[in-house]
């Protein structure tokens, strides 16, 4: 090592210190309570170019906040900042931006790391490349404009905020907090080797180009073991993800839904249930085993194919057991928990319907449910009709006898926007002694079409059956 | 009369009136009387009172406060940011709290067709604020309970939502790109840098408060050595002791960290006793907040409670934005106001 320059700074009440080596890139100051004396060591390795920083002692071991900075902009590689520190109160560590060097950031961390009691919290850690390695108590922000590549611990609270502009190839470990976001602009992890991603409380959002990862929520009954929201921007998500629940994690709604650019290969297990406020987009195919153990463990929407590009239903999903068999599974609504699962376009859900399809009902409905797999909406014109209406006797089945009765009825898109509640009006009912046919219009410029899935594709053709039989 | 009505009146009187003025028209006696009696009724008062109060108007939904004492010192410095800041040779104003969520919300709704990103992100909807499809659109709304919330927002965001106020919410496209800032300007180049200006223009009706103002809003007293002898504090509050995180009923002062993801709704101005010299509730606490330098500051709700600390200390920066103005995760709001 070309120099070593060890530096005890004697203060009697100045708040703020500062220091460097003769050739030094990187500063270290400190602010906290007045006191005595402050010691950290600042090296610099002219073989390696890197600098190390010991961190020894604050004043009167009041603990206090280590700045750490450096004046030339995206050139200084720190290789470790070592904390040995036994102050009874915090010590944060930041790796900040120079204010007094146009905000100069230092280029990478490779460690930050713990050798005596103190409880060390990083409050932010930002770089212009890479950050590896940081085991400390407490993380509340790292934002590396490159990869975060080494290990990434917190061995008593939480992390606020992992930030890569590149990927995430790190194992990344919260004991006993919480674990809020993690973004990256490249990938999470890698395919075939999926990284850890794990926290007691919940995993707030996860998100990167995209995600190969064994996710996991440890902590049991509520408010633990939560996941909330999981995206890709390109492509995938691998690996596997494992929780008690997949609920907002803040308290009433939340911008909460998974949207997910690729494929769901990711097994996911859920042991209670997905909550009804969220809709899982997977632009692709779902290709993995969806799993959720509860009874009503399906409350809300999961879309296939919602880019409308030949995404397919190739993975199983099973509720309390019960498999749903491909897109047109018989399981109602009500049976799996209030939820439902799309591939788009949508086909509508014969069994859901109210009457089902091809039922004999005994009474005249005073309403009936057309039941989808999917939202859907209407599009076009507000005098149009998006729905077409026959109905014919029963007992004279002849294409003549064919009556279009559209106008006899309304109707209306339930709050799951899957359900359309039709309504006679003033006059008209579904009358005994007629098979009624409802088929959606699904070419021209009015017709019924899918919502959440790129382009609004209309729905696939169907043709919906009841007749009305009263004895 | 209520003896903190009294202290409002004097002060009052004082700020209308000017130092000069009110020394014209008392003996030195009288001079010596009054300092006497004002120092003591503020004593007994600064409990239950603010120290200093500027006179405040309500106004497009927002309370202002006046922030006054041109050319006042300037800030030393913390840490290294900011030394030589906060002397503003201007008045201005400032909003009492942090825009809403609600507030917010209207501006959500307006913009969402001209957002060219992601309508449902945090980005642009913030933390409190969610968007469903409907159709070729979204609709939006205010997560049920964080109705009276402060709301974050990118840095982006918060410019064009001043552009949008400053044209008097005109919901068409010039009104949130023009106006205040150059939304023109909000472009990244193939090396990941930013070329977005954030100076706002000299007619600006509504702007981020830059770094100065900020500073000064929250931390600087012009009455901190006493009547007139003007001086920073170090901590929001009007204090340079650390807040108590806590809420009012157990005796708390700020809610920073205080944000529990399961269960807890932290209105804006939990602690109306708790204020900046100027009247400003939540400078700790809430959301912390964008400054035209790319910088935010002050603690939030969302911090863990061992940062709050630092990120209260005068002059120490919570968020930096520049690098990445168009995200928004736990930054939000103070709109600055031209002086009328």
């Amino acid at each position: 090592m070309k120099s070593l320059e060890r530096i005890i700074l004697v203060c009697i009440a100045a708040v703020l210190l500062s220091a460097r080596t003769a050739e030094s890139d990187i500063i270290v100051m400190f602010t906290g309570p007045d006191g005595n004396e402050i010691d950290f060591n600042v090296i610099y390795d002219n073989q390696t170019n890197e600098w190390a920083v010991y961190l020894n002692h604050t004043r009167n071991g009041f603990g206090g906040n280590f700045h750490i900075r450096s004046t030339n902009h995206g050139n200084d590689v720190i290789s470790f900042i070592r904390c040995n520190l036994d102050d009874p109160n915090p010590v944060s560590v930041l790796v900040e931006p120079n204010p007094n060097a146009n905000n100069a950031l230092v280029k990478t961390v490779r460690s930050i790391y713990v050798v005596n009691t103190a409880d060390i919290h990083v409050p932010l850690c930002r770089v212009t490349n890479d950050v590896e390695s940081v085991v400390v108590d407490r993380i509340n922000s790292i934002d590396a404009g490159g990869d975060i590549s080494g290990p990434i611990e917190v061995t008593e609270g939480s992390i606020e905020l992992l930030q890569a502009g590149g990927s995430i190839t790190t194992d990344i470990d919260v004991s006993s907090g919480y674990l809020k976001n993690i973004e990256a602009g490249g990938a999470i992890g890698s395919v075939g080797t999926p990284l850890s991603i794990t926290a007691h409380d919940y995993v707030r959002r996860v998100m990167g180009a995209t995600i190969h990862a064994v996710i996991s929520a440890t902590g049991t009954g509520v408010p633990y073991g939560a996941v909330a929201r999981v995206v890709t921007t390109s492509g995938d998500v691998t690996g596997s993800l494992t929780c008690e629940r997949i609920v907002p994690i803040d308290q009433g709604q939340y911008n909460i839904d998974w949207n997910i650019a690729g494929d769901l290969v990711a097994d996911v297990t859920c042991e209670w249930y997905l909550h009804s406020d969220f809709t899982i987009y997977v632009d692709g195919s779902l290709e993995g085993d969806v799993t959720f153990d509860l009874e009503d463990g399906l409350q809300g929407q999961i879309i296939l194919n919602a880019a409308d590009d030949g995404g397919e239903w190739n993975g199983t999903i099973t509720v309390d057991e019960m498999t749903l068999s491909g897109p047109n599974y018989t399981q109602t609504s009500a049976e799996i928990g209030g939820g439902a699962v799309g591939l788009a376009p949508f086909n509508f859900h014969a069994t859901n319907c109210v009457p089902a399809d091809n039922a004999t009902v005994t009474a005249e409905p005073e309403s009936v449910t057309l039941s989808h797999y999917g939202p859907v909406e209407k599009y076009g014109q507000t005098s149009v009709s998006e729905l077409k209406i026959i109905r014919h006797p029963i007992v004279h089945f002849c294409a003549e006898c064919d009556e279009t009765v559209t106008g006899h009825f309304t109707w209306e898109y339930a709050a799951n926007g899957r359900d359309i509640v039709i309504t006679p009006s003033q006059g008209y009912a579904f009358e005994d002694g007629y098979e009624y046919h409802i088929t959606p219009v699904i070419t021209g410029e009015t017709v019924l079409r899918c919502q959440g899935v790129a382009g609004n594709p209309v729905v696939q053709s169907y043709n919906y059956n009841f007749k009305v039989d009263v004895p | 009369m209520p003896l903190t009505s009294l202290v409002n009146i004097l002060y009052l009187d004082a700020e209308q009136r000017g130092p000069a003025a009110g020394r014209r028209w008392m003996t030195l006696s009288q001079r010596s009387l009054l300092a006497f009696i004002c120092v003591s009724l503020l004593a007994h008062a600064s409990a239950v009172a603010p120290p200093y109060h500027s006179a405040h108007e309500p106004d497009d939904g927002y309370v202002w406060l006046t922030v006054g004492d041109i050319n006042n010192p300037k800030f030393e410095g913390h840490a290294g940011w900011f030394e030589g800041r906060g002397s503003i040779p201007y008045e201005y104003r400032i909003a009492q709290t942090e825009v809403l969520t609600p507030q917010h919300l209207e501006f959500v709704r307006a913009y969402w067709p001209w957002y060219d990103g992601d309508p449902l992100s945090e980005d642009f909807l913030g933390l409190f604020i969610y968007g469903r499809r409907q159709g070729n659109g979204y609709v939006f709304e205010v997560m049920s309970g964080w109705e009276d919330a402060p709301n974050t927002m990118s840095l982006r965001m918060a410019a064009r939502f001043c552009n949008w106020l400053h044209n008097g919410k005109v919901n068409e496209q010039w009104a949130f790109d023009k106006g205040v800032y150059d939304a023109s300007t909000f472009t990244r180049n193939p090396d990941g840098s930013y070329n977005d200006d954030y100076t706002r223009s000299p007619d600006a009706r509504y702007w981020i408060p830059d770094a100065g103002e900020w500073l000064k809003a929250v931390f600087y007293d012009p009455n901190r050595y006493g009547p007139g002898e003007g001086g920073w504090w170090n901590r929001p509050g009007s204090s340079d002791s650390s807040l108590k995180i806590g809420y009012p009923a157990e005796g708390g002062q700020t809610n920073a960290s205080l944000w529990e993801w399961y269960s807890s709704r932290l209105p804006a101005g939990m602690y109306p006793h708790i204020q900046t010299p100027w009247g400003l509730l939540d400078a700790s606490g809430g959301v912390s907040e964008h400054t035209s330098d790319g910088y935010a500051l002050g603690s939030t709700f969302l911090d863990q409670d061992v940062f709050v600390d630092l990120f209260d200390t005068a002059g120490q920066v919570h968020t930096f934005t520049y690098d990445r103005p168009e995200r928004g995760y736990l930054d939000g709001l103070r709109l600055a106001k031209r002086r009328r």
